[in-house]
């Protein structure tokens, strides 16, 4: 593949709510992402901005339109195929944290790499290395319920990023966070994509993100409104 | 490992649910054992006594016998069918009977009865009557000797060396009245109304000559090894031992009331398992479904990072798993100790003296556990825990992510 090959190219992408009333999310969206990049999808509220995340991460389809990863089309994968997809190439950070309540940060962490199927001695490894890069080594054995949000959105970073996924999605990372917090954590995800070379795709209307993102796609009524 | 620990804090996120569930599971199959147990030492008492009073674990009677109760055609010799019992190892007891009914004569007035006639030395090794000996002793040195039930020797106003007659119709040629005189040698109480007022025992010799039918026999009845193998027996040996003019006869055969007493309790036993695994998986299936329920947006998050549908699906599982194992633990633990209880302490039923109208039966029924049959109960309700989470984990693999997302 060259090295200009887009690692993510979204193909003329509609999507559309059937309900009592259909509702068109997304109207024929074509975009390409390139790997190590730091874009957000930018919009209000509704916008589809979420949709848009959710049909690139996979965790919904287009109704109409194509998601290519590396020259792979994923809609021709099955069920498990997208799972195993999932848990080998995608990173996922929501606006809730969404972390798993019984388990500990070093647990919720290690889970990705437990799918995987990774010995347990390679996956302690690993996963004190994701929390040393988020700076939660110390809170490693605490469950979510005893973080703060802030500490709590860093493990799911730790989470998103431990298995070394080809992107990492983020709906929304800021939103529940206060403004110190979240500039901590694009402080951190700036540092993973620049140091380490992981690519992030966030969706936000917040501008403190849009600031940081080195390209904003602007969404508006589920059409593409901007690209810089 | 980390799938087991998931589930186990899963079950721990509400322990007051996870203990409710856990003790109804436990209290079921704890109920079930009680049943069971119950019902089987009762049965096995049933059979115990009614065997051991009258009916032997199989009978050898003539064939065409229409009451085999009371068989109105009789064997003509207990030979060969006794040397043929005597001599098959699984038999350990063999007695040969005459039974008619008759009249007992006394001071103190009569009394309609049945007469059995009996070889008293082979009485002792299968018959139970003479461990209730009240007074006097079962039978003794005459050939003049007969034993009653006390309620007969009070209707009679006799006591143990006072005279009766016994009188019977003959089935020779005349067709006449015989009677014969004898002694009150001893009086048993069983508690039961039949046995008690309603049967006397005298010499078999005796009661073939009273009867006009020298030699001749009603039934012998065997005792064997394992009575669990009285219908099995009896199949094998109809022939062999029977012969062309009897058969082997179960005692089921003979006293069929007993078989459906078994069978009723038997129905009523699986009507109640029917009812109380019902009841427990139909609190498993609450549980499991509001953890389910409780934890959509979790499924999907485990489903975006990666996890496949079955990984759910095996969460949920191994969650009714420790439910169903913790469950049935506790049930072992607990119907094991109620049974081991009323095993040594014994437990009063009012249908032991129900009972005892037709046999001798004890209104105290000692438990034995039915291992055998708790294992299977407990395989059951584990199938029921798994089952009730089955509905729940397919719901959990099938789930779409994005909309599990937004579940609130």
């Amino acid at each position: 593949m060259n090295k200009v090959d887009p690692l993510i190219k979204v193909k003329s992408v509609t999507k559309v709510y059937n309900g009592a009333q259909a509702v068109t999310a997304l109207r024929s969206i074509s975009l390409d992402f390139l790997r190590g990049e730091f874009a957000a999808i930018a919009g209000p509220s509704g916008s589809g901005k979420s949709t848009l995340l959710n049909i690139i991460g996979t965790l919904d389809t287009p109704t109409k339109g194509e998601v290519i990863y590396e020259g792979r089309q994923v809609s021709e994968l099955s069920e498990n195929q997208l799972a195993d997809f999932r848990l080998r190439a995608l990173g996922f950070v929501f606006q809730a944290f969404n972390l798993i309540p019984v388990l500990t940060a070093f647990e919720n962490v290690e889970y990705v790499l437990a799918l995987q199927g990774i010995p347990v001695g390679e996956r302690s490894e690993r996963v004190h290395e994701a929390l040393k890069w988020v700076g939660l080594e110390a809170q490693a054995d605490r469950r979510p319920d005893l973080l703060s949000g802030g500490q709590q959105q860093r493990v799911a970073v730790a989470r998103a990023i431990v298995h070394r996924p080809m992107v990492v999605l983020a709906d929304e990372p800021t939103a529940n966070l206060d403004s110190k917090t979240a500039e901590s954590l694009l402080e951190l995800m700036s540092n993973l994509n620049e140091e380490h070379g992981v690519t992030f795709l966030f969706s936000s209307h917040d501008p403190r993100v849009l600031e940081r993102a080195r390209r904003v796609i602007e969404i508006r009524d589920g059409r593409l409104k901007e690209d810089a | 490992m980390i799938l087991i620990r998931y589930a186990w804090r899963n079950l721990m996120r509400n322990g007051r649910r996870t203990v409710l569930t856990v003790g109804s599971i436990a209290a079921g199959l704890a109920a079930v054992m009680f049943g069971q147990s119950l019902l089987k030492s009762f049965q096995g008492q049933m059979i115990d006594k009614s065997t051991g009073a009258m009916l032997g674990h199989i009978q050898i009677q003539a064939k065409g016998v229409v009451d085999r109760k009371l068989p109105e055609i009789l064997l003509p010799s207990a030979e060969p069918w006794r040397t043929r019992l005597i001599n098959d190892p699984e038999v350990k007891a063999v007695v040969a009977r005459l039974l008619y009914t008759g009249l007992v004569y006394a001071a103190g007035g009569s009394r309609g009865v049945l007469i059995v006639g009996v070889e008293p030395e082979s009485e002792k090794t299968l018959s139970i009557i003479p461990e209730y000996m009240r007074d006097g002793s079962y039978f003794g040195r005459t050939k003049r000797d007969l034993v009653l039930g006390a309620q007969l020797a009070r209707d009679l106003d006799v006591l143990v060396g006072e005279r009766v007659v016994v009188m019977a119709q003959s089935k020779k040629a005349d067709e006449g009245m015989n009677s014969e005189l004898f002694r009150v040698a001893g009086i048993y109480e069983t508690h039961s109304t039949s046995y008690d007022g309603q049967i006397a025992y005298i010499p078999l010799k005796a009661a073939q000559r009273i009867r006009g039918r020298e030699g001749a026999v009603s039934y012998l009845a065997a005792r064997i090894g394992d009575p669990s193998r009285a219908e099995d027996y009896a199949a094998e040996r109809f022939d062999s031992i029977g012969g062309s003019t009897a058969g082997v006869y179960p005692y089921g055969a003979v006293g069929s009331e007993i078989v459906g007493i078994k069978k009723f309790q038997d129905a009523l036993l699986v009507v109640i398992l029917v009812v109380i695994f019902s009841i427990v998986g139909l609190g498993i299936l609450n549980t499991i479904s509001m953890s389910y329920f409780e934890r959509i947006r979790e499924f999907g998050v485990i489903r975006a990072i990666g996890a496949r549908p079955a990984t759910l699906y095996r969460l949920l599982l191994a969650e009714a798993t420790m439910l169903g194992v913790l469950g049935i633990l506790g049930g072992l633990i607990l119907g094991g100790a109620g049974i081991a209880f009323f095993g040594t302490v014994g437990l009063a039923l009012p249908l032991g003296k129900a009972m005892s109208y037709f046999m001798p039966f004890d209104e105290v029924v000692f438990m034995r556990p039915q291992w055998a049959m708790h294992a299977w109960s407990a395989l059951g309700l584990f199938g029921v825990c798994l089952a009730a989470a089955v509905g729940p984990a397919v719901r959990g693999a099938r789930l779409v992510v994005a909309d599990a997302l937004r579940h609130v």
